[in-house]
């Protein structure tokens, strides 16, 4: 809720374009970290949760925590900061901080690798110059983690 | 950013992300990060008692794939399966896990973390069935910060298992090709007390820094347009 006031307090920095190619970019964002992540588990890790109860709220949940912290991060902050002191301290300013904020979850352990996630969904942003690729890409992995897990 | 630098940032992540991976499976959580709500962890003698689990298959020459979970929330014990791994052609056959006391023997390299639980495959008529296939354990910890490594008691000592975080609720994962009994293990140092659940404090602090930041971020920066305005 915090992240959707902010958002909304940022005078259009959200950035937000729904077109073919920010809805492609997107989903080949989010097929990629799917597939980064599965190249690392077995054949036998992998199962589809799809007849799971309460699948479908958790699926909500899940796609609303996910575009949040997208509008908040690749949305008004990688905006401002962009408009401040140029896109590669947006870059860098928005992955650590997508990294600590996970970390109250997973622990210190998760820094690297949300890192690395967040250095690739700023680069969805850069490339596209949209929050809405990002977003995408951020919710089908999301997804994914808990379909496939 | 020029867009070529962009795609170079993303090659990078790609590359970062699969070494990360790589380099440390047991402390690389899912991607996911959506809300996790765990209840408190029950161990063995406690109020209320940890759940056994089983589930019955009628006697065939094929199984399916399968999967059966304790009833805790979430599950403190999963056992997933796929086509083939038992095959019992003339009787009916029980898989199970169930809570048990740890044996005497104690893990060489850590302390076990929650509880022991015993998988098992037995027929109606008392003949234990061994998997032909691998068997996908899921097993909560009390705590998931340092990684725990899921371990294997096979009579003699215990055996460490290559182990993968699940994320919400302190979960791991690992196969195995035998039944027996298993434990999350924590090497180095004893776990602390079950939190059970996130910490909500540190998540709240947490957001708030971030919250303040990009508030902060954006009276600046509509100080500087207004500026540029005038």
């Amino acid at each position: 809720m915090a992240a959707i006031a902010v958002v909304v307090a940022s005078h259009g920095r959200l950035r937000v374009n729904v077109s073919r190619s920010t809805l492609i970019t997107g989903c080949a964002g989010g097929a990629l970290l799917v597939a980064a992540w599965l190249s690392t588990r077995g054949a036998g890790f992998t199962h589809l949760h799809a007849g799971s109860p309460g699948l479908a709220e958790w699926s909500l949940v899940v796609v609303l925590v996910a575009v949040a912290e997208e509008a908040l991060l690749r949305g008004v902050m990688f905006t401002t900061l962009t408009e401040w002191r140029g896109a590669w301290t947006a870059l860098i300013v928005t992955s650590i901080a997508f990294a600590l904020m996970h970390v109250p979850m997973y622990g210190w352990q998760a820094v690297p690798i949300d890192i690395s996630v967040g250095l690739f969904l700023g680069g969805l942003r850069a490339v596209s110059g949209s929050v809405t690729a990002p977003a995408i890409a951020h919710a089908v992995a999301d997804l994914a983690g808990g379909w496939l897990a | 950013m020029k867009r070529r630098h962009a795609i170079l940032v993303l090659a990078l992540a790609v590359a970062a992300l699969a070494i990360t991976w790589r380099v440390m499976p047991n402390a690389a959580p899912p991607v996911y990060d959506g809300l996790c709500t765990a209840d408190p962890y029950r161990l063995l003698g406690s109020n209320p008692a940890p759940d056994p689990a089983s589930k019955t298959y009628a006697a065939t020459a094929s199984f399916q794939t399968s999967e059966f979970t304790t009833s805790e929330n979430p599950a403190q014990a999963q056992v997933l399966m796929t086509d083939g791994t038992f095959v019992s052609p003339d009787a009916s056959f029980t898989v199970s896990i169930t809570p048990v006391s740890p044996p005497a023997i104690a893990p060489s390299d850590g302390q076990i973390d929650g509880n022991v639980y015993r998988l098992t495959a037995m027929t109606d008529t008392g003949t234990p069935l061994e998997p032909k296939q691998p068997i996908t354990i899921v097993l909560r910890a009390t705590r998931s910060s340092p990684p725990r490594t899921m371990e294997r008691f096979d009579a003699t000592a215990w055996k460490p298992l290559q182990t993968f975080s699940e994320g919400c609720g302190d979960t791991f994962e690992a196969t195995t090709d035998r039944t027996g009994d298993f434990a999350m293990v924590v090497t180095g140092q004893p776990p602390a007390n079950s939190g059970g659940g996130p910490p909500v404090a540190a998540i709240i602090a947490a957001a708030a820094v971030v919250i303040v930041a990009a508030i902060l971020l954006l009276v600046r920066a509509n100080r500087s347009h207004a500026s540029r305005r005038d």
